[in-house]
């Protein structure tokens, strides 16, 4: 009998116990997800025979981008508005920048005006 | 027969053979020569002259032009095909190779010769109008020699990997050169 009051209160204590594993392990499995949802990322674009790739880029304000030329000849990277240019980038060169909410969206290579790339910033 | 007939015979033979050899001979050696028969050292040199000699209308445009488009343009001529020049002496360095002159690179150098001398007479729009029709008929030419004659005979992997790579920057420049022409005659 006591025996047996002893199994109902442990019974009840481990699914307790497993009640709250559980709902711990629901919250872990949540919130890093939300988090790397929400963190900036990093985006490579490459400058190759003349061409961006990809050409076309999807990100959000707070990633970086960084555009690295490996063509032996140098570019610019620069907004269709010129609100943003990297200067020259030589070969094997890189340039980077941050991606704000109003950031021009088109760009061009200054010195190839028909190498063209684009930003779709997504808030 | 007597001896002196089969003597008379047999030179006037070799008179014929002479006179037909002198006569083959001549026409073969006049056969005017092709840029399709060039090696792949004398492409190396024809490519090096081509892109200096791009190199120099654009030093003229930049001390003759007042126009941006056209400052624009030719400052990246001297940057490109400098670029182009580097790798392609890098690579001729790596090859232990040294560039062979040939017609098609004094040809070229002969017709730029005339050319900065008449560009050089020009100045205002006037320059402006011809350096800008000149660096697109040039482009088309040279893209022309290269994509079809130069890179289908160059026997050099890397070489022709190379001659590849530059074939993408000239048209790029080619498309530029159109875009200076409307901007200037506009």
């Amino acid at each position: 009998m006591r025996l047996t009051i002893k199994m109902g209160i442990l019974s009840s204590s481990l699914r307790t116990v497993a009640v709250i594993a559980v709902a711990v392990l629901i919250s872990i499995s949540i919130q890093p997800a939300t988090a790397t949802d929400t963190a900036p990322r990093e985006h490579v674009v490459e400058i190759r025979n003349l061409e961006f790739t990809p050409k076309e880029l999807s990100v959000a304000p707070g990633d970086t981008i960084t555009w690295i030329n490996y063509d032996f000849i140098p570019h610019t990277v620069t907004a269709d508005d010129e609100s943003w240019d990297s200067g020259l980038i030589k070969t094997e060169g890189k340039w980077q920048t941050v991606v704000t909410e109003n950031m021009y969206e088109t760009y061009f290579c200054r010195y190839h005006p028909n190498m063209k790339g684009k930003l779709k910033i997504t808030q | 027969m007597s001896k002196n007939t089969i003597i008379r015979s047999v030179f006037a033979f070799l008179a014929v053979a002479i006179i037909f050899a002198a006569v083959s001979i001549p026409a073969s050696a006049d056969k005017a020569p092709s840029p399709a028969d060039l090696n792949d050292l004398e492409i190396a040199h024809v490519a090096y002259t081509a892109d200096n000699i791009d190199i120099r209308y654009a030093h003229l445009a930049l001390a003759k032009s007042k126009n941006p488009v056209v400052i624009e343009f030719a400052e990246t001529m001297v940057r490109d095909h400098t670029g182009v020049n580097e790798q392609a002496l890098a690579l001729l360095q790596k090859l232990n190779a040294q560039p062979q002159d040939n017609f098609l690179s004094q040809n070229l150098n002969q017709q730029a010769d005339q050319l900065v001398e008449e560009m050089s007479a020009l100045s205002g729009d006037a320059f402006d109008k011809k350096y800008a029709a000149n660096e697109l008929a040039y482009h088309q030419a040279v893209n022309s020699l290269v994509e079809g004659t130069f890179i289908p005979n160059i026997q050099n992997p890397q070489m022709k990997e190379l001659f590849g790579q530059a074939i993408v920057i000239f048209k790029s420049h080619e498309q530029h050169a159109q875009k200076m022409v409307d901007a200037v005659n506009n």
